[in-house]
């Protein structure tokens, strides 16, 4: 009967998010969800504790820490494949060869649970290593086995704690930013009517506002379990992510339209991994990313012509050009262009223009990634498609010897690490994907 | 434990590429390797900056997102790092530039030379160390400074600066050139499909159909110039042709380094040195260089063949080749050099040369350094290379202080393969000892 009682309470905020299979759903609202859904008052429902702990957690929390709450609903076991708004795989199903089953744009953390090993030639007796919490931002969550970076202990370019790191670091689950329809974000003011991450959202009217972007914190953001000077100094980013962005993308890719902000929403925690603007040069010492990093001549071509390594067109076409594996900011805040934007069916695949600029996100994931340094593909290897074992080319190169391109992973893991793009979209032997940007440019 | 995921970082960069014996390895794979190996896009990676020189925290970098203070450093980062013969290294990272009675010994016997011989000055009295030894790339993070005498190459119509002399002066680090499965370069910058290079093509690794293989020793090619250096002269289409064997970095005390070298080398050279080449003019000519890029004709052909030392004119053929004074082979087919079976550090195809044969730069000179002056690979100061079966030395001169020193800058051959009174080794062509 207990048990019977605490599954039903384990489903009162699944029931709130789920709906459809595959449609983004409606538990956050744009906002703050149900209390109970995240707290629990008393750790008693029905004559039964709530999820099996014996007394409430800090903050009145139903679980042990604030990730953990989180992955109450965003985990879940036995999923065959993405599931909407999972964006976890549990570690009892990773085993070794086994790839995390979320395709978010944002990434499985499930990659924080795998790490690869693999020798690189007959003459390099180094067992190589690519431990898993370097895959992704090591979110704090001790229910779901989920452990702090112990390598970072505080946030590249800057001071945020590791062992303070959770979903509500960048999250505020209470969601009291709200987007206007004059276009600016504010924590008081009109009601939120609802999300604002999707093309399906409403709009902000003269009577109501809509939730940030995927629920970030804004200006003054800082989570009340953190105490010190970590107040966000920047608004989360305008972006639109398509109302299904869970998926694979083995047929069609999924484009998140992202408009502007998102590198300067990263700096709240890493301020000084970014420079606004310039060309790469002997004074220019950052790699570009934000609103001053528009994609100039001849970045801008590159990026039109790049179709795989070897097939470069002679002239750019923006039409096709898009790689959901390198996105780019289109330089708006522009939501109606926006939500035009967003698509999983190939219908749009333009590529960056002169307003287009380099985000964080240009090269890595938000979550995790298959890859060292939460990158969306692999950046420490010279080639992500090798002849392996197929003569086609392949991702990995599974069951050989000397692994110095697959680094350890399996077929099924560096596919999924793509998001099931198949090799065929690329060249047989290919280079890093740094050359959608960077091939021709320098001499 | 951070001591250890430091190791680990390094290990990394340097690991991946080298290993422990002296055999090539793939951190480049004859084209460019992955960017974090040379670049650093945040300065930051496990806790830790990645800028050999320390000279900013994470997040701003050196120029050029360079993990190295420059370009050479860069480089040196890896093939910089070995106090022994090991590897890939091209110089002895424990030396530092000294005048005068020095006893040090660079260590590494790379055909092209260890750069260290640059930091090495005999006598105590010159105000200028090693700096006649070798190119002198700049490499501030491993005390590496430019030329001061020859402050532009020599021999350039359009000047070269030294103060800009770096690795990347010859070596294209994003390779543009490489070579497809017929032997034939082809450009990435200048065709919108191109080959993907697979491998390297400096150990004649022939490419599969469809793809390419890289350039020797990933070599600037046609339209190469340093984005960092504008002004410099552009680079012809001079690729040249030449295979090593995949050991290069090792001892020639019982075996030669045989290095095929097919065509176009001095071709390649005179992109910087343009004066210097001599392909046409004949002996005689008032003006004329020494014919660099020309075949040797039937006179120096016999005179290659015989030489063994001075005095001994018994080689003949099958006798003749000696990687003290290599020639080209006159081979313009990059698939039938590496076909060949002559670059090895065992038995060589090629060992009579014949009138195809070119002489070259590197007949003489090594293309990094040497323990001599002008580079060259033995004592060209003087009459003698040895003197009563020793080889010459000459404290606080223009010659090795040590016998140490000097056997090393002949690769570690024994003395007795030279006569007891050696002279010069243009007498290898020459013989007129």
């Amino acid at each position: 009967m207990k048990v019977c009682i605490t599954l039903l309470m384990s489903l009162i905020p699944a029931a709130f998010i789920m709906g459809a299979a595959t449609e983004s759903a409606a538990f956050h609202n744009g906002g703050v969800g149900p209390c109970e859904g995240c707290h629990t008052m008393h750790n008693s429902f029905q004559g039964a504790t709530v999820n099996n702990k014996s007394t409430p957690q800090a903050y009145l929390l139903r679980e042990a820490d604030p990730s953990s709450t989180c992955l109450y609903c965003h985990e879940h076991q036995n999923d065959v494949g993405p599931t909407t708004f999972h964006i976890s795989t549990p570690a009892a199903e990773l085993p070794p060869g086994m790839p995390p089953k979320q395709l978010t744009p944002g990434g499985d953390f499930g990659w924080l649970r795998k790490t690869y090993t693999w020798y690189a030639s007959a003459g390099d007796p180094t067992l190589h290593s690519s431990p898993g919490d370097r895959h992704g931002h090591n979110i704090v969550a001790s229910d779901f086995l989920y452990l702090a970076d112990a390598t970072n202990t505080s946030a590249p370019g800057g001071s945020y704690p590791a062992n303070n790191f959770s979903c509500i670091s960048c999250h505020d689950p209470h969601g009291i930013y709200r987007r206007n329809n004059d276009g600016s974000i504010t924590t008081t003011g009109k009601p939120i009517a609802g999300r604002g991450s999707f093309v399906s959202s409403p709009d902000p009217t003269s009577a109501t506002s809509v939730g940030v972007y995927r629920l970030l914190g804004g200006k003054n953001y800082q989570p009340r379990s953190l105490a010190g000077p970590y107040q966000f100094v920047n608004d989360p980013p305008a972006a639109i992510a398509p109302d299904n962005p869970n998926r694979s993308e083995s047929v069609t890719q999924t484009r998140v339209a992202y408009g502007s902000g998102m590198s300067e929403w990263c700096q709240n925690c890493h301020p000084t991994m970014h420079t606004l603007g310039g060309d790469l040069g002997p004074t220019t010492l950052q790699h570009n990313s934000g609103s001053m990093a528009k994609f100039v001549q001849p970045y801008q071509d590159n990026y039109n012509k790049y179709i795989a390594d070897g097939n470069i067109l002679s002239t750019p076409d923006p039409s096709s050009s898009y790689l959901s594996l390198v996105p780019f900011e289109e330089g708006t805040s522009d939501y109606a262009v926006l939500k035009t934007h967003a698509k999983t069916d190939d219908s749009y695949l333009y590529g960056p223009d002169a307003s287009s600029q380099v985000m964080c996100l240009s090269c890595h994931r938000a979550h995790a990634s298959g890859w060292d340094g939460i990158t969306r593909w692999n950046a420490v290897t010279s080639l992500i498609i090798s002849n392996g074992t197929v003569s086609a080319g392949s991702y990995a190169q599974e069951g050989l010897a000397y692994q110095p391109y697959g680094q350890g992973r399996t077929e099924t893991e560096a596919l999924q690490a793509y998001y099931g793009k198949p090799e065929t979209k690329f060249a047989p032997i290919q280079d890093t994907l740094c050359n959608k940007c960077h091939i021709g440019v320098y001499p | 434990m951070k001591l250890i995921k430091l190791s680990f970082i390094i290990a990394v960069a340097v690991l991946a590429i080298a290993g422990i014996t002296t055999t090539s390895y793939a951190f480049h794979d004859g084209g460019v390797a992955y960017c974090e190996g040379c670049h650093t896009m945040h300065n930051s990676l496990q806790s830790t900056t990645m800028q050999a020189n320390g000279a900013y925290g994470p997040g701003t970098n050196n120029m050029f997102l360079l993990q190295g203070q420059d370009q050479s450093s860069t480089c040196l980062n890896c093939h910089g790092k070995g106090n022994t013969l090991s590897g890939y290294h091209i110089s002895t990272q424990s030396i530092t530039i000294q005048n005068g009675n020095t006893t040090e010994v660079p260590q590494q016997e790379t055909p092209g030379g260890d750069f260290s011989w640059v930091k090495i000055g005999y006598d105590s009295k010159a105000s200028i160390a090693g700096e006649r030894h070798g190119h002198n790339i700049v490499a501030l993070d491993f005390g590496y400074v430019a030329d001061s005498t020859n402050t532009k190459a020599p021999g350039a119509s359009t000047e070269y600066l030294a103060s800009k002399l770096t690795c990347i002066s010859c070596h294209d680090p994003h390779s543009n050139a490489r070579r497809d499965s017929t032997g034939l370069v082809v450009y990435r910058n200048t065709n919108s499909t191109f080959p993907s290079i697979m491998a390297s093509g400096s150990y004649g690794q022939i490419a599969t159909p469809g793809s390419a293989v890289g350039v020797y020793r990933f070599l600037g090619g046609n339209g190469y110039q340093p984005k960092s250096y504008p002004a410099a002269p552009v680079f012809g289409d001079h690729i040249p042709l030449a295979i090593a064997p995949s050991s290069y970095n090792r001892t020639e005390a019982s075996t030669d380094t045989h290095v095929a070298y097919g065509s176009n080398m001095s071709e390649w050279c005179a992109n910087c040195h343009d004066q210097f080449l001599n392909p046409t003019s004949t002996l005689g000519n008032p003006g004329h260089p020494h014919p660099a890029g020309q075949a040797i004709d039937t006179t120096v052909m016999n005179n290659y063949n015989a030489y063994v030392m001075t005095g001994n004119m018994s080689g003949g053929v099958g006798a003749g080749y000696w990687s003290l004074v290599p020639v080209e082979q006159g081979v313009t087919d990059y698939n039938a050099l590496a076909t060949s079976g002559s670059a090895t550090t065992g038995t060589s195809t090629y060992t009579t040369v014949d009138t195809n044969a070119k002489v070259m730069c590197l007949s003489c000179h090594r293309a990094h350094a040497t323990a001599f002056n002008s580079m060259i690979r033995w004592y060209n100061n003087d009459s003698f290379v040895t003197e009563n079966s020793e080889y010459y030395t000459n404290a606080n001169g223009n010659a090795p202080n040590t016998t140490a020193q000097a056997q090393k800058a002949y690769y570690d051959r024994p003395v007795s393969d030279f006569a007891p009174y050696q002279r010069v080794l243009c007498n290898k062509c020459h013989a007129k000892d």
